[in-house]
């Protein structure tokens, strides 16, 4: 069943002298369980579908709807985590948590409970009183995404979580992450220019026209991919010829025309 | 710790220790001398002691009046205006800040006016506080309140301003409504710039009371200048702006020390 569904949806930003069309057309759903990516040249407009999806801008036209109900404000059932963790550095790791609770006006016990449990699950329980300076880029990562998930959100919109990382501590956040959702059973759209990182994470890979962004195609991720793990699914021989193919679709973009 | 090491380190440490007392030694001679000579030249004329008083005729007087009271008094007045209108400038401008941050129209409306405030000598404001207030403390405390009041609003209403757009996008993802988005981000992230116009202000207020006790006040430090200048008693001129040295000192080192507290869970 369809969660999330974009459907002829348009988007044109305003400026005193332009007007910059980013999102001619674009139609997809995502399903109830799913992980999906999407992929696209840096610029293309894959930042302004999350950000129209949580409901933090407005579309231009068509329609976006969570499950039957049109998107037009932010909803606790849609969790964005953003490119950088974007701790606030004046409160404790506890505290940042805290604060998403706080804003929902849910914060009690057994929702903290909730988040502290998570932080453990993320290998962080020795940290909560630290400060984020006095911890490493993924584990700051880690802890935005347990902020998150405070919410208990249904739909995870992720962008490009894992771009400020070093490789090895990116390959684990995946694992780490793609885990963490699946046993949740959450839904979750991720947002990357990285090919190798959509195939190892998704269900289904859409791929993304320079701007004014369109589909230009979709992959289907075949079982023996899907059902490893992001590390595992990256050492099987099929990863490869995915790679190659995901790749030539990307070169092969008309170039940008505006 | 390898017992050469260890020697090593003790050495560095004594070395160190006495270096910090070679310069407080230093500070305390630098002073000495300078009421020294003060004294000395007074004394041999080398300067008009009828202008430049004396260390011993300020002391005198220091004395004089700690017994008959009246320092008490002045030195009361001028520091109840000058905290009250520290607190006022300080707490009123970061009001006003959070007014026009609230208020973006208005804050585009009022930018003009706001920066040709700023860049008004505000001490030129005084006679019209006068009339406005009254010949009193009020007017004195207006002049502290004044002088600070418009530059904290601009300083803290640019921190508002500058707060990292991801962090507002952050509880915006949450659904946060804007008194959340204040409370929550850019109040706390505005914090470090609040801390530091305590400091500067501090040193505003000083300035706009004395100023404003030159033009109305007959109580306070900044009206026993004047009132020794006009009938020609310069110990009482010395006296008072020595007071005033230590006591804006103290006031600030105050600050000072209230900073670091503030500050203390951020870097
Ligand atoms: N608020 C905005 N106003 C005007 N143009 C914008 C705005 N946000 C994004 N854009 C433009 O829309 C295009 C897509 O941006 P974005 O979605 O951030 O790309 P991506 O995330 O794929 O790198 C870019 O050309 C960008 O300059
Ligand atoms: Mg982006």
């Amino acid at each position: 069943m369809a969660l999330l569904t974009l459907r002829d949806v348009k988007k044109h930003f305003f400026s005193q002298n332009d007007v910059v069309e980013a999102i001619r057309n674009v139609n997809f759903t995502v399903d109830t369980g799913e992980f999906v990516s999407i992929i696209g040249p840096s610029g293309c407009g894959k930042t302004t579908i999350l950000s129209l999806a949580a409901g933090l801008i407005e579309h231009s036209e068509g329609e976006i709807l969570l499950q039957d109900t049109p998107i037009t404000k932010t909803n606790t059932n849609i969790g964005y985590m953003l490119q950088q963790d974007y701790l606030f550095p004046w409160l404790t790791i506890g505290q940042n948590i805290d604060m998403a609770l706080n804003i929902i006006k849910r914060k009690n016990k057994k929702n903290q409970a909730y988040t502290r449990e998570l932080l453990a699950q993320m290998n962080l329980s020795d940290r909560e009183h630290d400060m984020p300076s006095e911890l490493s880029g993924g584990m700051k990562q880690r802890v935005a995404l347990v902020r998150t998930l405070a919410a208990k959100p249904s739909l995870l919109l992720l962008d490009e979580p894992f771009s400020a990382l070093d490789f090895q501590t990116k390959l684990k956040l995946e694992d780490l992450i793609h885990r963490t959702l699946k046993e949740k059973e959450k839904t979750a759209l991720l947002v990357t220019h990285d090919i190798s990182e959509a195939i190892a994470m998704s269900d289904r890979i859409l791929l993304l026209t320079h701007r004014p962004a369109e589909i230009k195609k979709h992959f289907k991720i075949p079982e023996e991919l899907r059902e490893r793990s992001p590390l595992d699914a990256r050492q099987h021989p099929t990863f490869q010829d995915w790679f190659q193919l995901i790749w030539k679709e990307l070169e092969n973009l008309e170039p940008e025309t505006t | 710790m390898n017992p050469k090491l260890h020697e090593q380190h003790a050495k560095f440490r004594l070395q160190q220790k006495r270096e910090k007392w070679y310069v407080v030694i230093s500070q305390l001679i630098l002073l000495i001398t300078f009421f020294f000579l003060w004294e000395i030249a007074s004394r041999f004329n080398w300067i008009d002691p009828l202008i430049f008083s004396s260390p011993s005729n300020v002391w005198g007087l220091f004395i004089e009046m700690t017994v008959n009271g009246t320092l008490y008094t002045h030195m009361g007045v001028t520091l109840l205006e000058t905290i009250l209108g520290f607190l006022i400038g300080t707490i009123g401008g970061i009001l006003m800040a959070a007014f026009l941050w609230w208020f973006p129209f208005l804050s585009r409306v009022l930018d003009p006016y706001i920066v040709a405030l700023n860049a008004t000598p505000k001490v030129a404001l005084g006679p019209m506080l006068i009339v406005i207030f009254g010949a009193n403390m009020t007017s004195v405390i207006a002049m502290g309140v004044l002088i600070s009041i418009i530059v904290t609003t601009l300083v803290i209403y640019g921190a508002f301003n500058e707060t990292d757009k991801n962090l507002i996008k952050v509880v915006d993802t949450f659904g946060a409504s804007t008194l959340q988005k204040f409370y929550y981000v850019i109040l706390p992230a505005s914090y470090p710039s609040m801390v530091s116009a305590l400091k500067v202000n501090v040193g505003l207020a000083w300035v706009g009371v004395i100023v404003g006790e030159y033009l109305v006040s007959n109580e306070g430090l900044g009206y026993m200048i004047i009132y020794g200048f006009q009938v020609f008693n310069f110990n009482m001129v010395m006296l008072s702006l020595v007071l005033v040295v230590i006591l804006a000192t103290l006031m600030y080192q105050v600050v000072a020390i209230l900073e670091k507290f503030l500050m203390r869970k951020r870097r």
